[in-house]
């Protein structure tokens, strides 16, 4: 649920008169959401074994913020859902795990609501540096949009890669234009 | 767009008074302002590339959004052009096809362009001879004044065109150069909502005060003013940073051995990016890594490191893009190393930055 209050739903000041407790409170509430706009900062603690040559969806055991109620860990571990409409920064960082098998690459690939989005990396394999890409785009995005993040680690076996950690999933709100006209 | 308004200009309710009409659209103003903030957004798909020709790409379809009228889809659609000066967050991102063939010596090259010069060039070579799909993405800091504009381009040596995508973004983070010292507060420390319908004194001069802070967010940014050798000897080095493109809140010293340091002016959620570019070299590999002492949370720092090779045919860059929730006056540094034939100079347009997003 969005914590925006759309100012003239409180009061529309047409004339000279005294200030409204319902409209200072508005105002009080604005502010709160402009200095913390929507935003979500999840994060894997401990490394993922996950099957190798497919594409695996993150889970994110760890919340460092969710102002907007955007992560829910029983339901959905998987995403980060907006509830606020309106142009968010995302940027995701990740760290593979060491493998004695470096010859097939890593891939990440950002997904929004099940499809593919066009934010991805492939990084080659290591034996011996934890080496992980990031990435940082903007996307207009409305209520009820998720994103996910899949890897694909890449083996010549059949045996479990590691994804290793700590590594995070970040959104925040910078802009929405549509907001005014919410009730 | 709506541009702020000083409420002082308007109504300063110096004591107990009763605020016009003016003071309150006045508010609401700054408040739409505050959401509508310079900002476009664009996205295209399936771009032919043709071979081995650097080629800007256009976004006739206009943008998903665009608060200060910075693309026109119909003239000089492949410009995102600020129409208010400040500091931007941009960020540009491709997609190749994953048919395309992974032989050695194929690269694909991003780059961003202001006023029509690159500044940024982000590569990625083919990997070890499999056909994947290859992805870049370039995000930086790039101080704009009103017409400056911003353009995409891109280059691929496979033999052939190639169909691509793309996405290209700009953010208005604040002023190049934000004053610093505006005290936000709650104005429920002021006046205690619910006790009559009078304002009471110092309740307008913090509404005012708030939307200064709002606008004024602490940011650093940091450039070099000359190159940096790197040994090739496999070892990590700090970058080191000579010019301060924008540091109002003190973040950064110029003085070595400090000038590798950021130390975040306050607690809270902040974005931290980074970008190398390397001199002209054609073997061995490079790597970036950033880390910060961050003890915000139980969880250890995030720590990345990006491997990358040399295409040879030009300068190589990488970029990095991160948020962490951070303590005020922790410490954040990026490294590099590379394992080249010679020793190799960064170069001057690296930047490591940070812009402060919320508590």
């Amino acid at each position: 649920m969005s914590r925006y209050v759309p100012l003239t739903h409180l009061h529309d000041p047409s004339v000279d008169r005294f200030v409204p407790r319902e409209w200072m409170a508005g105002i009080n509430r604005l502010f709160r959401f402009n200095r913390n706009m929507p935003s979500c900062l999840v994060a894997v603690t401990e490394p993922i074994s996950m099957a190798p040559n497919i594409f695996n969806t993150i889970p994110w055991d760890s919340v460092l913020l969710d102002t907007d109620g955007m992560f829910d860990p029983q339901t959905s571990p998987t995403q980060l859902t907006v509830r606020t409409p309106g142009l968010w920064w995302a940027t995701w960082g990740i760290v593979y795990g060491l493998t004695s098998d470096t010859t097939l690459p890593r891939e990440t690939r950002c997904f929004r609501n099940r499809q593919e989005e066009m934010i991805q990396a492939v990084n080659e394999a290591s034996n011996d540096r934890f080496y992980g890409p990031t990435r940082g785009f903007m996307a207009y995005l409305e209520d009820g949009e998720f994103l996910e993040l899949d890897v694909w680690l890449g083996s010549s076996g059949t045996s479990n890669e590691e994804v290793s950690a700590p590594f995070f999933f970040g959104m925040y709100l910078l802009a929405s234009p549509t907001l005014e006209a919410q009730p | 767009m709506t541009l702020p308004v000083d409420l002082d200009l308007i109504h300063n309710p110096a004591a107990l008074t009763v605020p016009p009409r003016a003071w309150g659209e006045a508010i609401r103003s700054n408040f739409e302002a505050r959401l509508g903030e310079p900002i476009a957004e664009m996205a295209r798909f399936t771009v032919s590339v043709p071979n081995n020709t650097a080629t800007v790409i256009g976004f006739p379809g206009g943008a998903s959004l665009d608060t200060d009228n910075m693309q026109d889809p119909a003239i000089n659609n492949d410009q995102i052009t600020a129409q208010t000066a400040g500091m931007y967050l941009v960020s540009a991102a491709v997609i190749f096809p994953e048919s395309t063939p992974g032989t050695a010596g194929y690269y694909w090259s991003l780059r961003l362009q202001l006023n029509g010069v690159d500044i940024l060039p982000i590569n990625q070579p083919s990997i070890s001879g499999l056909s994947r799909r290859l992805g870049l993405n370039v995000v930086r800091f790039v101080p704009m004044n009103a017409g400056d504009y911003l353009r995409l381009s891109v280059l691929q040596n496979t033999g052939a065109s190639r169909t691509a995508s793309f996405r290209f973004s700009a953010w208005r983070v604040g002023p190049i150069t934000p004053t610093t010292g505006f005290a936000y507060a709650d104005l429920d420390t002021i006046q205690q909502l619910g006790f009559g319908d009078v304002a009471e004194p110092g309740l307008g001069d913090q509404i005012r005060t708030n939307f200064q802070s709002l606008a004024n967010r602490p940011i650093c940014v940091l450039g070099k003013s000359g190159t940096q050798n790197i040994p090739n000897d496999g070892t990590f080095y700090d970058a080191t940073w000579t010019t301060e493109v924008s540091d109002a809140f003190g973040m950064h010293s110029l003085v070595a051995p400090d000038n590798d340091t950021i130390q975040l002016a306050r607690s809270g959620l902040w974005l931290v990016v980074g970008n190398i570019v390397w001199a002209t070299e054609s073997t061995g590999t490079r790597s970036l890594r950033f880390y910060t002492n961050s003890t915000f949370t139980s969880i250890d720092p995030f720590f990345f490191e990006t491997l990358t090779f040399a295409p040879g045919a030009e300068n190589h860059g990488a970029s990095f893009a991160m948020m962490i929730r951070s303590k005020q006056a922790e410490a954040m540094v990026m490294q590099v190393r590379q394992t080249s034939a010679v020793s190799l100079n960064l170069q001057t347009n690296c930047q490591l930055g940070v812009v402060w997003l919320g508590e």
